[in-house]
């Protein structure tokens, strides 16, 4: 599950412009790099041209999957993945992104590549290659996961304790009775007729 | 098929002799049986389509003509009722019993039937759904090819089901004209005709048998009117009002099943294959799509957290099941800590007793020195 380049792209205008990008291609081999880069640069072009505002969309290519996410004030934001990068969570990185986005540089006339600095992109990226990272519902669904698995294994050792104390009540029931029969003898020690 | 044939003849060449009942009753029941064979296997053909639709038209043929055949039994049976002769009446008697027999029976076997047609929508459903969510992320173009034969399948299929689940299919198939309702899928055209000429034949029909062997009236416009001539000949059956009204809701709103899915299916029939028309009309079962999938995956995580509290659970109940064995054990030890020191005491004693007694004492010399000198005595 790979996530491949974060685009956030103008698409009030046509044809599309990426504002700003990351990217994270190291899975290619270095010379494909920059024909790879030109291809998602052009794919996250194009889809985010045909999205209209508001709308969310997964398109399929090749073995590569473009999330798009338009927003209303003219950006979409493209994430593109491999095929098996769960479709929630990169709707709900895009979500984030174009908010921070949004929040950051609320001037649509300042949205060039040269103005807009988005440096949280490449954060974001190596963050979200993990899905179950990077997703808040999925880290919550881990840490339940392993708490269920530790809950478990305490189970099982309270069932152990459960079988050392059957064998201890036993144990004890076995002391009893002879720390019974060791006072009755030490009594009739006691009380016997003297050797006479 | 060839026994209906010989039974229909027998019939009418029995028909002034009024020696009906034993052949009649033979004849059929073999009719009956290869219907509910079919109705039987028609159950196993989960995943065969064509089939499931020929084997379906096939058993609504014969039920159809079954059934025009007890109300031609009926009728003949009527008027022969008519001459009330007392050396026949016990006969009549005999007779309509009979045929009223038969109808229950071919009740049984139409309501066998319409079972196995839920069963197969419901399958179909099941693996449309699932088609649905694996072709998701995809190109959903390629679904509506599939989409359209499931639901011509589905439409033939259902034809026979009770008015009110009838809606669904009949809706997705057909296009709205002004006269009623015509399929727009490739039917065969000959069922309606067929049921036309039956219908003429079921107007006086039992009261038990009008729910399954309505034709739908999706087929047909004119079978919309047959229904209501039915309607005036029955009294008080209540499913004809409810299948000619709701066939006017047909006309109006649609079913959504498949919430945006089901619109977008009838919006891509009717649209171009341009891929922009198609994307807009996928703007909002996407959205909804990503909504459903959040909301599946918060669910997932409350069953999880409700799963965990079941443990929890759990787990205090065994602890305080184990709290009765700690209790035993701890009297337990308390017991044997008692005996032990009562022991302990008795033991003390006895060394008292054997350290200070004199009289004792004086005993053991006594005996010591007795053994002595019977020793040297001996010796």
């Amino acid at each position: 599950m790979k996530l491949y380049a974060i685009y956030v792209v103008r698409n009030n205008v046509k044809p599309a412009k990426a504002i700003t990008d990351a990217k994270d291609l190291a899975s290619f081999g270095f010379f494909q790099r920059s024909s790879i880069a030109e291809f998602m640069t052009f794919m996250a072009q194009t889809i985010s041209e045909k999205t209209q505002p508001g709308q969310r969309q997964s398109i399929e290519e090749s073995n590569y999957v473009g999330h798009v996410y338009a927003r209303a004030e003219g950006v979409a934001g493209v994430v593109i993945t491999d095929k098996e990068y769960p479709t929630r969570v990169a709707f709900g990185l895009l979500n984030k992104i174009l908010d921070e986005f949004t929040t950051k540089f609320p001037n649509s006339a300042a949205w060039t590549p040269e103005q807009c600095n988005f440096a949280e992109l490449q954060q974001y990226i190596v963050t979200y290659q993990d899905p179950k990272q990077g997703d808040t519902i999925m880290k919550v669904q881990r840490e339940l996961d392993e708490t269920k698995i530790i809950l478990h294994k305490t189970i099982e050792s309270v069932l152990e304790r459960g079988e050392k104390m059957e064998s201890l009540v036993e144990r004890s029931d076995v002391l009893s009775s002879q720390s019974k029969m060791f006072y009755k003898t030490a009594k009739k020690q006691n009380a016997c007729c003297v050797i006479c | 098929m060839d026994r209906t044939a010989e039974f229909k003849a027998a019939v009418n060449s029995l028909l002034n002799r009024g020696q009906i009942q034993s052949s009649r009753q033979h004849h059929y029941t073999n009719a009956n049986s290869p219907a509910r064979k079919v109705v039987k296997r028609k159950a196993l053909f989960d995943d065969r389509p064509v089939e499931i639709s020929e084997l379906t038209y096939v058993i609504k043929q014969d039920l159809s003509r079954l059934n025009a055949q007890t109300m031609a039994l009926q009728q003949h049976v009527r008027s022969t009722a008519a001459k009330a002769n007392r050396f026949t009446r016990q006969m009549d008697e005999h007779s309509t019993s009979l045929v009223i027999i038969l109808q229950s029976r071919l009740a049984n076997i139409s309501m066998g039937f319409k079972e196995a047609l839920e069963i197969r929508t419901e399958s179909m459903q099941a693996s449309k759904a699932r088609q649905d969510q694996l072709l998701q992320s995809g190109g959903q173009p390629n679904n509506t090819q599939a989409q359209q034969q499931q639901q011509q399948q589905q439409q033939q299929g259902q034809s026979l089901q009770l008015p009110q689940t009838g809606i669904l299919s009949s809706l997705r198939n057909t296009t709205r004209s002004p006269i009623g309702l015509v399929p727009t899928s490739a039917s065969p055209p000959q069922p309606p005709n067929q049921y036309n000429n039956y219908g003429n034949n079921n107007i006086p029909q039992n009261g038990r048998m009008s729910p399954f062997m309505q034709p739908p009236p999706s087929r047909s416009p004119s079978s919309l009117s047959q229904h209501q001539h039915q309607q005036q000949y029955l009294n008080g059956s209540t499913e004809v009002e409810p299948y000619s009204s709701s066939s006017v809701h047909r006309r109006k709103g649609r079913v959504d099943d498949y919430h945006g899915q089901q619109q977008y299916e009838d919006d891509s029939e009717s649209a171009g294959p341009a891929s922009m028309l198609f994307q807009q009309q996928q703007h909002a079962p996407h959205v909804e799509q990503h909504i459903q999938n959040r909301s599946s995956a918060i669910e997932a995580v409350e069953s999880t957290l409700q799963e965990l509290g079941g443990i929890f659970q759990q787990l205090a109940q065994m602890v305080a099941e184990q709290r009765d064995t700690i209790q035993r054990i701890e009297a337990n030890a308390d017991d044997i800590e008692l005996n032990i020191n009562e022991a302990q005491n008795q033991l003390l004693r006895y060394y008292r007793n054997i350290s200070s007694d004199r009289w004792l004492m004086i005993k053991i010399f006594l005996t010591i020195i007795f053994v002595f000198l019977v020793v040297s005595l001996v010796s």
